[in-house]
């Protein structure tokens, strides 16, 4: 999700290895992207890791506490939660980087286009922007899904799309800031192309408020896939995720507590992981940092 | 228009709207409204105003970076009003621009070396070898080092930044550099060092200059004709010596007057001009000084007076200028500088020969 600008082939390799540096010298970034990492490793090595089940349910063990069996206790049908948050790592982090990658790859340019032409074309996505905004995201997101039919994909998409008109908004917000610097306009005073001008000196510009803001996203899609398939439209059950998890836990909050303790830390867990890189990489991008 | 004459305006306007609105009417500003002048190949031309006149607003239509209301501005015959974009984009590698503010005029996320060869990217078909060849050139060529290509902006002084930005605007080999106030934002020291490194690259690249200011001793020091600016309007065009030894416009002469004496013998005897200059939305009637001019009489508020010729090439938009009193300006006459300003130009020269200049880490 970086997005490194375009410089030319002579001095790009330059300041790439000019970020990396500063990335790894940043220890709470590396710290971010560890934990994030670990999600991920997580989610990729399911399918192989020795542990039970994630849908054996079991009459003799419903909503056990944690034990030496069940290491993170089990849910109210019986099921091992440490598989089942082994298993949904995969639906949850998919959910959420997958939606905000879709976000951010239409509503940046939407932004930008809109926020360096003006005119007609501003107005024309100012008022589709408007009219998204106007429904409530996780409102929006339903419509989006029950449309699309239900499934974890189109989960994903509905998620994405609803999350747009954020990256739009904010996205044309710092176009329009930066477009009044000088050197803006000095690009086109050498006679560079709108596209070029775009690309070089705008984007890299607008780009560090929108990493940070596409961090914060993650959490919410996370959050909304949850919601999605408390309706049925997200994940399908019986597979797991930590959003349908906790939607579940909310049930038991007072008897078994643990059932919505692990998911609740997982998902905050990986948005401090997902944070601290987005900081840590706003900061490496930025050569004005040292 | 005459041979030597390399970009010239006529009826050149710019108006802006703004507050538009539901049950709310629209105010137009006049920024520039009908500027006729033309400038001479391989002179200095200086524009002069105070701020709000439009001179910055003319400096931008000369290049076409804002589009005129209406007018024309002709560069080399070529009339850049009815360019395409395409031969637009060519043209302007012949018409360069130097900004006023050294920090917002440079990509910051950009190196030195990129922001200095990116002209050469557009306009002339080098291969990257001979682009960093050219732009380690150009910046020893305004007092840089060449291993500051791969540094950024942020790393330099304001002063070395003016540099960079300069060099950016020799890259394209222009023939006509246009500078908004390309000094004001720096230090009086260091804008001894630009104006003379201006002057230099001036007479060895046969640049013409067009030079917007409100620093009359810069203007001075610097062109070779100047044009006063007032609410849009050019008052008054001529050689500099002869506008600063007889300004004719009363608008001129308030200027000149403002210029502050060291000499403390020399008391003040100036009528100094009364109030603001007025909004440039709601222009006055007639002539647009006459509610700040201490010689306004009945005519001046209704009638507009035309830029009209008074004699060896110079050009005055006042009704009265051949009965208006001439203040004496021999004490602002004699030298454009004094012995000990001459004596640290040529220090500053020296300094900026060696490639001295010290990079801010």
């Amino acid at each position: 999700m970086t997005v490194i600008p375009e410089t030319g082939a002579e001095t790009l390799g330059r300041q790439e290895s000019r970020a990396w540096k500063k990335l790894k010298s940043n220890k709470i970034a590396i710290f971010g992207f560890a934990m994030v990492m670990f999600f991920i490793v997580i989610a990729v090595l399911a399918p192989v890791l020795p542990i039970a089940d994630p849908n054996a349910t079991s009459w003799t063990a419903i909503r056990q506490p944690p034990s030496a069996a069940h290491w993170l206790g089990t849910d109210e049908i019986g099921r091992d939660i440490f598989s089942r948050m082994i298993w949904g790592a995969q639906a949850s982090l998919l959910a959420g980087v997958v939606s905000v990658a879709i976000a951010v790859t239409l509503g940046v340019p939407f932004g930008l286009i809109s926020g360096y032409f003006g005119g007609w074309t501003d107005q024309i996505i100012q008022r589709m922007t408007d009219a998204l905004l106007a429904m409530p995201f996780l409102i929006l997101a339903i419509a989006l899904a029950a449309f699309l039919g239900p499934s974890l994909t189109n989960a994903m998409i509905a998620i994405g799309l609803s999350a747009m008109p954020i990256f739009i908004r904010l996205t044309r917000g710092q176009v329009l800031a930066v477009k009044t610097e000088d050197y803006v306009e000095g690009a086109r005073a050498i006679g560079l192309s709108h596209g070029k001008i775009i690309r070089r000196y705008i984007l890299p510009n607008v780009f560090p408020p929108i990493l940070v803001q596409a961090t914060l996203t993650v959490a919410t899609a996370i959050i909304a896939e949850a919601s999605l398939s408390f309706l049925g439209l997200g994940q399908q059950p019986p597979s797991p995720s930590w959003g349908s998890m906790l939607n579940t836990a909310k049930n038991f909050l007072s008897q078994a507590p643990w059932m919505a303790l692990w998911p609740g830390i997982a998902i905050f867990m990986v948005v401090i992981g997902f944070n601290l890189l987005g900081d840590g990489l706003r900061d490496a991008l930025d050569p004005r940092e040292n | 228009m005459s041979a030597d004459t390399i970009i010239e305006t006529r009826d050149l306007k710019r108006h802006f709207k703004s507050g538009g609105g539901f049950l709310r009417k629209e105010t137009t500003i006049h920024a520039v409204d009908g500027v006729s002048l033309a400038v001479h190949r391989g002179e200095t031309f200086a524009i002069v105003g105070e701020s709000g006149c439009g001179k910055s607003t003319l400096a931008r239509l000369l290049l076409r970076l804002i589009e005129p209301s209406a007018g024309d501005v002709i560069y080399n015959g070529r009339n850049l009003t009815e360019a395409d974009p395409a031969s637009l984009r060519q043209l302007r590698g012949e018409m360069q621009f130097v900004f006023q503010d050294p920090y917002s005029s440079l990509n910051p996320r950009m190196t030195v070396g990129k922001i200095v060869g990116e002209p050469l990217e557009v306009h002339a078909a080098l291969t990257s070898a001979e682009r960093r060849a050219r732009v380690a050139d150009l910046l020893e060529k305004v007092g840089l080092r060449a291993e500051h290509a791969s540094r950024y902006p942020h790393e330099f002084s304001g002063g070395q930044r003016q540099r960079i930005g300069i060099a950016r605007a020799l890259a394209s080999e222009p023939k006509l550099l246009i500078g908004d106030e390309p000094v004001s934002a720096l230090d009086v020291s260091v804008q001894a060092q630009i104006v003379n490194l201006v002057e230099d690259l001036k007479a060895e690249l046969g640049l013409t200059l067009i030079i917007i200011a409100h620093d009359l001793a810069v203007i001075r020091h610097m062109s070779d004709r100047i044009a006063v600016m007032y609410l849009g309007e050019v008052v008054e065009l001529a050689e500099t010596d002869a506008l600063y030894a007889e300004p004719l416009h009363p608008y001129t002469q308030a200027l000149m007057q403002a210029i502050p004496k060291p000499d403390p013998a020399a008391r003040v005897t100036r009528e100094p001009l009364s109030g603001d200059i007025p909004s440039p939305a709601n222009p006055p009637s007639g002539c647009r000084f006459h509610t700040r001019c201490p010689h306004a009489a009945d005519r001046c508020t209704q009638e507009k007076p035309m830029l009209e010729d008074a004699g060896g090439g110079r050009r005055v938009a006042c009704h009265y200028w051949r009965e208006l009193p001439r203040p004496d300006f021999s004490a602002v006459d004699t030298s454009s500088r004094s012995d000990a300003a001459i004596r640290r130009f040529e220090l500053y020269r020296q300094f900026s020969e060696t490639g001295g200049g010290k990079t801010r880490r």
